[in-house]
């Protein structure tokens, strides 16, 4: 009576991010064409390819810490300060402060604690995410100036210059390949794990999740010390890779997490998503980043299209799921 | 069929009103006149709610006419309605909590002197009609500060500022307590007096019958008869909404009952149920009744965990169970399916295949990863055993019909094969052929050992089901009765709180033939039924 | 009245919504009558700590004004910079907090005055008249909240999202134009353009700049509107209960899309002073304006999630950032510190709301 499988082609669009991914490929297509053609340059390059992956880098990270906090419901904007303070803080770690390969772990602990400290408010006192985060954007943004001062640090250990510089297998850069690893568990983590199946319970009904047994308190707070990891790993590759800290980095890199994220699929609300749609999010962004670059496009005609994209990809989102029931 | 008066206010003839693949209401006539109570029974389902939908302009009707005042009308709005003084006070409140009670009163209809809100007038006016309805509270509190009682008051009052004729009232005592219903009726009838009709749905039959002055009862989209109260019996009405046998319904094998499985001893929590015990033991339905606010649903919560309590004692299986644990709750053997399927029991917008595998989950992984074989399985097995109707458990369980949902839920802790099952309100809302079938489920599910309670009020359902039957009064413990040879009066009067029956021992053999007793008592739907008036008859606690 | 208190503090508000009032609206009755019934019930410290809770925002803009004056170097000198610090930064959070009061959204803020302030300068460059540049900023700033309200109220994409996509939209637009830099009109239009407007103290004073009084005005206008039109009134209606209000028969995302506008309009507003100020667009004019604008609205005594907050509470919000922000500049600190401040203080009154809230079950 109950059949497993469902058409293929409905599977497909019901995947998150599907729409995105097809739009991906679309452009990819029409750039590859048209590239050659305005600035001489060939698109579709090994070579290009992981520059995207490359610069997409951090944001990518991130984006796989946010991708859980945004599945059970809440959001976290802090991130970018979160970054700004941890690369920061790794620097001086290293060098001012002399712990040398030690600031890798230090700065891990950081994130945790930054981590920690989002999940306490939110779950613990069941403060609004959006204004609790928000609120310690400003405290993380303010640690990272106020106990740096404003100069702009080196980080000078060997190991940062395999991660800046080194390639796995000759062939795909350190970085990518943490960004693939990270990837890969936080998948792992949402589609195969009870932890991550009941991330989705919560967003979806978290009053009926109490009726489960769930401890949502628990689970939520683990999300955002999560999140606070994935800065931690993406300030570490970012200091890695420009060898130095500049406070000034973090800017508004949330809203760059929240649109890879939300480009993917996952609802805002809580209850839909997945990780890979996030990478498709990311690498969405990334590839028409880069190329718009091919066909000599200004970045800031890149933002305003990607507004445009985002906003017809909401309503493509809402219109196929008023018609498609729940 | 009625006919139409001269000088009706509102008068319904041959109404239908169609929806994609059903038709809700095939010929309904209906007419109010001025200043009577009329009230309008029926079951769920039997078309009650769209024929108010019609009359108040939130449907429009496909066919048969609609006269106001003798006239004939057609809204496409409730707004017209509300210009023609028929106003709706609907069961779920819609009331601005942070805005003032005047706010809410003059809501979208605000007082004004030329272009801009007339702010004394508005107070003045608000005053003037909180004294009309005896509601003793400033103009200025916020309306989320009163009780659900006083709110509903607003939402009368509401109707008077925009000079109602007709107030339709949609079971408006269902969640109000006893004093407030009180009050409700000393409201209703003086808008009566002021010549203001009502119209009240409700399935209270004691109060229909103690406050009206005419009875429609409707069944399956049609007229089954309008009459006056003073020439109407209960049973007749019962016998007019049920109209059929409902001795199949209910099925009740014989089944061995064996020992205690849970104790519950001094449950307390202050304000809320006072010094509950009682027993389950294996392979025994017990049913907890009682009027609405009863505490039924506190106590069942309050065992399970996800609210405390602060006195008393909880035994599964021979282990304590700690208060406020609801994981250790479901390790120890406890399940819960709630009263609100919808808000409190599934994930509408997850799939089946979740919605069901969510609590076994951690039995189904090995360190925290899932082993997805093993979740389709069981999620298939349960899905055949228990005829879940979908045609892939990967569809969102949001999608699924009353009957189909209620079943995931259950199918949720059948997987784990709890000792005890708690079901809250099992049937609300469902069409009577899953009903069946749920009644069968339980059924089988004593008979293979497990200890089941239900929470009910339908008074039918817990005498059909139930091998014994404890009744609730405002947080206590009146009754602990064996169905058998039990009369549903005895119930009911336990139930408002009258006699104080000793908790008997449970008969040493089950009850034989437990489904039959329907015969012999008088079929009353609900508590009140038997009450008589509730003047002066509540409060009485043994 | 007291009986009334009595009462309405015995029951238990079962929807479980904030009602601790942060803030002026309504407030003073209730106010009295906490006073006067809690203290003849539940003991004199009890009451004024309910005094407390209930208007957090005055008593906390109050302590800081006295701490600043006696504790903080000059400060007592430096009213009107306040003042008129307050008046440019403040626009925005004042139209940010009619689309809060309706219970959404807007990321898109600082971008919009950004974009305003752009217009302004491009306008006037083009077409020579400074006058017109004004007036084509502020539209400029209404259609960018012409287009948040449609997106949210007619395609219905949540305000969280479609703010954040708008504002790429308009951070991209902004950017544009000045690139990495500023833009600014020649010569003397660029005299007039600085001398105008933020420029123009009346009698001298600084704390009677134009745009302070351009600000007052409109505070005064919308205290008036939302207090006694139906327009106004809406909003609040559309924050604490849209269905209520919808089966009311009030258009609900008609009344959301005009608070998404005249938000718009006030970002155009505040380009324009910013474009005064600065005698130029500068392309970081709209980077951070958002937090602050939310920070002010909520420390002020806005709700998150709609139906309450007056024009006061903005105020209020406002005059406390820009004290914290002054105050911390005269005593030589580092501007991060003002963000750690204001990042503490935002939590510290989400924590507050949510121990009044919760106070008011315990009867």
């Amino acid at each position: 009576m109950t059949k497993d499988k469902q058409s293929p082609l409905r599977w497909f669009f019901s995947l998150s991010g599907s729409g995105v991914f097809v739009a991906l490929l679309v452009f990819i297509a029409l750039v590859s064409i048209a590239a050659p053609r305005v600035t001489g340059g060939q698109f579709f390059t090994w070579s290009n390819i992981i520059q995207v992956f490359r610069q997409q880098t951090y944001i990518g990270i991130i984006a796989c810490g946010m991708t859980l906090v945004i599945i059970t419901g809440n959001i976290d904007l802090s991130v970018g300060s979160q970054l700004t303070l941890m690369t920061v803080l790794c620097a001086q770690f290293s060098n001012a402060w002399g712990f040398g390969n030690w600031a890798l772990p230090l700065t891990l602990l950081v994130g945790v604690t930054c981590g920690l400290t989002n999940g306490l408010l939110v779950s613990g006192l069941k403060l609004n995410s959006f204004i609790t985060t928000l609120g310690t954007s400003s405290i993380f943004g303010a640690l990272a100036l106020i106990l740096v001062s404003g100069h702009t640090l080196r980080a000078k250990t060997a190991l940062f210059d395999v991660i800046g510089t080194g390639m796995v297998l000759g062939l795909i850069p350190v970085p990518v390949v943490i960004l693939l690893a990270v990837v890969a568990v936080f998948a792992f983590l949402a589609g195969r794990t009870v932890f991550g199946q009941r991330l989705y319970a919560i967003g979806a009904n978290p009053v009926a999740a109490r009726f489960t047994g769930i401890k949502s308190r628990r689970e939520v707070a683990i999300t955002y010390v999560l999140n606070g990891i994935c800065c931690a790993i993406a300030a570490i590759v970012l200091l890695a890779r420009s060898e130095s800290a500049n406070p000034q980095i973090g800017g508004s890199k949330e809203m760059d997490v929240i649109l890879a994220v939300v480009l993917g699929g996952t609802s805002i609300l809580g209850g839909k998503g997945s990780v890979w749609g996030t990478v498709i999010g990311f690498l969405f962004i990334g590839f028409m980043s880069s190329g718009f670059s091919f066909l000599a496009f200004s970045q800031y005609t890149q933002w305003v299209i990607m507004g445009v994209i985002l906003l017809v990809a909401l309503a493509a989102d809402l219109y196929s799921e008023k018609r498609g029931g729940v | 069929m009625p006919n139409g008066e001269l000088g009706d206010l509102l008068e319904l003839r041959g109404i239908e009103k169609e929806f994609p693949g059903v038709k809700a209401l095939k010929g309904v006539s209906f007419t109010v006149r001025p200043g009577e109570i009329h009230a309008l029974c029926g079951e769920n389902g039997a078309g009650k709610s769209t024929l108010i939908k019609v009359i108040t302009g939130a449907h429009a009707h496909n066919a048969g006419e609609y006269l106001v005042d003798g006239k004939e009308v057609h809204f496409s709005s409730t707004d017209e309605a509300i210009g023609l003084g028929i106003s709706c006070v609907y069961q779920e409140l819609s009331i601005a909590p942070q805005l003032d009670v005047a706010q809410n009163l003059y809501i979208g209809n605000l007082p004004r002197k030329g272009r801009l809100i007339d702010h004394k007038k508005l107070y003045a006016e608000t005053s003037r009609i909180l004294a009309q309805l005896d509601l003793d509270v400033p103009p200025k509190t916020p309306a989320g500060e009163l009780s659900v009682g006083q709110q509903q008051m607003i939402e009368i009052g509401r109707a008077l500022t925009r000079n109602a004729r007709c107030i339709i009232m949609d079971e408006p005592t269902s969640s109000l307590s006893e004093k407030e219903a009180d009050t409700l009726f000393g409201i209703i009838r003086k808008l009566k007096a002021r010549g203001i009709a009502i119209v009240y749905i409700s399935h209270k039959l004691d109060e229909v019958m103690m406050l009206s002055d005419r009875i429609t009862v409707i069944r399956d989209g049609e007229n089954i008869v309008t009459q006056d109260t003073s020439k109407t019996t209960q049973d007749g009405l019962i016998a007019h909404m049920i109209g059929r046998s409902l001795e199949n319904m209910y099925r009740k094998d014989p089944t061995e009952i064996g020992d205690v499985m849970l104790s519950v001893s001094g449950l307390t929590r202050p304000g809320v149920f006072t010094d509950v015990g009682f027993n389950v033991r294996r392979g025994e339905v017990v049913g907890f009744f009682g009027l609405v606010g009863a505490g039924r649903s506190e106590i069942m919560r309050a065992l399970f965990g996800v609210d405390r309590y602060t006195e008393g004692e909880v035994v599964l299986d021979g282990k304590r169970l700690r208060a406020g644990d609801p994981p250790g709750a479901i390790r120890s053997g406890l399940g819960f399916c709630t009263e609100d399927r919808k808000k409190e029991g599934l994930m509408l917008r997850l799939t089946i295949l979740l919605n069901a595998t969510l609590v076994k989950l951690p039995l189904m992984s090995k360190y925290g990863v899932i082993d997805r074989a093993k979740q389709r399985e069981e999620a298939h097995r349960y899905v055949e055993s228990i005829s879940i109707k979908c045609p892939s458990v990967h569809q969102k369980a949001g999608n699924l019909s009353g009957g189909n949902q209620q079943k995931v839920v259950l199918a949720k802790w059948l997987m784990l094969a709890p000792k005890v099952l708690i079901v809250d309100e099992p049937t609300r809302g469902i069409d009577v052929g899953s009903k069946a079938e749920i009644y069968g489920i339980l059924n089988e599910l004593a008979k293979d050992g497990m200890g089941i309670i239900v929470v009910s009020s339908e008074i039918e359902e817990i005498m059909g089901v139930c091998d014994r039957v404890i009744t609730v009064f405002e947080g206590r413990v009146t009754g602990d009765f064996p169905v058998e040879g039990l009369s549903s009066d005895r119930v009911l009067a336990a139930a408002l709180g009258k006699a104080m029956a000793q908790p008997t021992g449970l008969p040493a053999a089950p009850p034989d033939g437990a489904g039959a007793h329907t015969e012999d008592t008088a079929p009353a739907t609900t508590v009140e039924a038997a009450a008589g008036t509730p003047d002066g008859q509540g409060g009485d606690e043994a | 009245m007291m009986r009334a208190v009595k009462d309405t503090a015995a029951k238990v508000d079962a929807a479980g919504k904030e009602t601790g009032a942060a803030g002026w609206s309504g407030g003073a009755q209730k106010g009295a009558a906490a006073l006067g019934g809690a203290a003849a019930q539940k003991g004199f410290g009890r009451a004024v700590r309910d005094f407390l809770f209930s208007y957090n925002s005055a008593v906390i803009f109050a302590a800081l004004l006295v701490f600043a004056t006696f504790f903080v170097n000059k400060f007592s000198r430096n009213y009107s910079t306040v003042i008129f610090d307050a008046s440019i930064y403040g626009c925005i959070a004042i139209g940010l907090s009619l689309v809060m009061v309706t219970g959404n959204i807007d990321l898109s803020v600082g971008f919009q005055a950004a974009l305003g302030a752009v217009v302004v300068v491009q306008v006037s460059k083009l077409t020579g008249s400074l006058p017109l540049g004004v007036i084509c900023g502020l539209a400029a700033g209404a259609v960018c909240g012409a287009l948040n309200g449609a997106v949210v109220t007619r395609v219905g994409i949540s305000p969280l999202i479609a703010t954040i996509a708008s504002n790429y939209i308009f951070k991209g637009i902004v950017y544009y134009f000045t690139k990495n830099g500023s833009i600014y009109p020649e010569g003397e239009l660029r005299e007039a353009l600085k001398n105008s407007i933020s420029k123009l103290w009346l009698g001298g004073f600084k704390a009677l700049a134009l745009t302070v009084v351009i600000v007052a005005v409109v505070l005064a206008t919308l205290a008036f509107i939302m207090r006694n039109t139906d327009f106004g009134n809406n909003f609040y209606i559309a924050g604490d209960n849209a269905e209520a209000g919808k089966l009311a028969g009030i258009n609900i995302p008609r009344a959301q899309f005009f608070a998404y506008v005249l938000c718009g309009l006030l970002c155009g507003l505040a380009g324009v002073f910013l474009a005064s100020n600065s005698g130029a667009a500068v392309y970081t004019q709209g980077e951070g304006r958002d937090v602050f604008a939310i920070s002010a609205c909520v420390i002020g005594g806005i709700k998150m999630a709609g139906g309450k907050g007056t024009m006061l509470n903005v105020l209020i919000g406002i005059l406390i950032m820009r004290i914290i922000s002054t105050g911390m500049n005269l005593m030589l600190l580092p501007s991060a510190w003002v963000d750690f401040v204001s990042g503490v203080l935002l939590i510290v009154v989400l924590v507050i709301d949510k121990v009044t809230s919760v106070k008011t079950e315990d009867a």
